[in-house]
């Protein structure tokens, strides 16, 4: 599995959440048309590295995917982030041996004028790390 | 005149025939520097009844104490290690009947001998501005310290004697370069030393540290026009931070055990000679018995990866013969 695999699958799984469809207008990749209702989720690829261990053993790739919820009610948006974070968390069970780990490494709420009106924006940072199936250990 | 900048202040140094007598310093370091600095015992300041403020300061010892670090080369380093732990002699590594160009240097330290470092005259300055000199000096607290992000080494340099002048050596030859790869550095385990031949390196380290401890102090003496270098007594240590998998528990393991545990840690340069199946690397090799005294991280988060991070102090053993053997592989046939 590649890094940008990884993201596909991210990605399908959260769009194809029936749950999570009951809670958001809808997700989109990398950024929101104009004309997206509240509450929606933008999913970003935030970071692509390798992670290098001494005398060049078998690197890890450490990929960093950006959930954004962006909605007026703040109730509504908690729902749809503890979603999120339930499907992320789903995935961590791997595909094909190769995917070792996810986590939150980080959250934050932003405000800013949007729309005519106050919108608010939860930002999360979901880490995965992934190993080449042929040396997981 | 100059300005006196740090950015453009150098490291020289030579290596001396006699202990404390100053050399011309001809050599630079490759990648090292020397920060100058001074210890001292005595220079009190004297007070007396019947006045607000001191009245005097007594004479005393002054000594130069240097802080040495930079990254590892090994050209560097047949000096660093020849000012801690004595000269020993290179053998070229030969291929076949060839001449590879390659040198080896193997130092055996024990605990139980008198050590008989190889003394360095240093200069530290900027030409034409300011030489601080030291003569007599040896390298203590060496610390060698290897991630997949840098190779370096630090350590104190003591010196008997310290003059601040202007004048430095002119025209010295710089070492060549032969930084250390992390790429190329392999980490080996073994229950004995010969079992290090045959082990399997480490996957997934992601660093290796060794202390080993202040070996030297100065100690004046009265009467004495300067100090006296004396050995000393301290701890060492090895730490190893590795991924929290197999490898990991099997640290762990032995920690639990109380086992000996001999660690070999290989870290190579650029390629000195390639012919056929025949490579040379520059290259420091470091083997030492370890017992694991603290699982210092258990929790490490290093770029997201799970790590545990194990300390030992680095013990006198008899089958090595001491409680460190090192081999530098370098292009200098000399000192």
């Amino acid at each position: 599995m590649s890094a940008l695999e990884l993201y596909a699958d991210v990605r399908g799984a959260l769009m194809g959440d029936a749950v999570l469809d009951t809670l958001v207008t809808g997700i989109y990749a990398d950024a929101a048309p104009e004309s997206a209702a509240y509450p929606f989720v933008v999913i970003e690829l935030a970071q692509v590295a390798e992670v290098p261990f001494l005398g060049n053993g078998s690197p890890i790739e450490r990929v960093v995917v950006v959930t954004r919820v962006v909605d007026t009610d703040l109730e509504r948006m908690s729902r749809v982030r503890g979603r999120i974070d339930d499907v992320m968390a789903s995935l961590a069970s791997g595909e094909a041996g190769q995917m070792i780990a996810v986590r939150k490494i980080s959250q934050r709420v932003d405000a800013q004028v949007g729309r005519g009106t106050i919108e608010r924006i939860d930002t999360a940072e979901h880490e995965f790390l992934l190993v080449p199936a042929e040396t997981r250990r | 005149m100059s300005a006196p900048a740090s950015a453009l202040r150098i490291t020289q140094f030579g290596v001396e025939t006699t202990a404390g007598v100053p050399v011309a310093a001809n050599k630079l370091f490759s990648l090292l520097s020397v920060s100058p600095g001074e210890e001292r015992t005595g220079y009190d300041t004297v007070r007396q009844l019947g006045t607000l403020v001191p009245v005097d300061v007594t004479g005393g010892y002054r000594w130069f104490s240097g802080d040495l670090e930079g990254p590892i080369s090994t050209t560097d380093m047949l000096y660093v290690l020849s000012a801690a732990f004595g000269q020993v002699t290179g053998t070229q590594i030969m291929d076949g009947s060839t001449g590879t160009g390659a040198y080896r240097y193997q130092w055996t330290v024990s605990g139980n001998a008198v050590p008989n470092p190889k003394t360095l005259t240093l200069e530290v300055g900027q030409p034409g501005v300011t030489r601080v000199r030291a003569a007599g000096c040896q390298v203590t607290g060496l610390e060698i310290s290897i991630s997949t992000g840098e190779a370096t080494v630090s350590g104190t340099v003591l010196g008997r004697t310290m003059t601040v002048d202007t004048t430095m050596t002119g025209s010295p030859t710089r070492l060549a370069r032969a930084a250390i790869d992390p790429r190329f550095v392999y980490v080996r385990t073994a229950a004995t030393v010969a079992g290090l031949g045959s082990a399997t390196p480490l996957g997934r380290a992601r660093e290796v540290s060794f202390s080993f401890g202040e070996l030297v102090q100065a100690v004046p003496f009265l009467g004495a026009d300067a100090v006296t270098l004396v050995p000393t007594a301290d701890d060492t240590e090895f730490s190893l931070t590795l991924a929290a998998d197999a490898e990991g528990r099997a640290r762990f393991a032995e920690y639990d055990a109380g086992q000996l545990v001999y660690v070999r840690v290989t870290a190579q340069g650029p390629v000195i000679y390639s012919a056929g199946s025949t490579t040379v690397r520059h290259a420091l090799i470091v083997t030492v018995p370890v017992r694991w005294s603290e699982a210092s991280e258990l929790a490490g988060d290093d770029e997201g990866i799970w790590t545990f991070e194990l300390s030992g102090a680095i013990v006198e053993d008899g089958t090595l013969g001491g409680f460190a053997q090192i081999e530098l592989v370098t292009t200098l046939a000399t000192l």
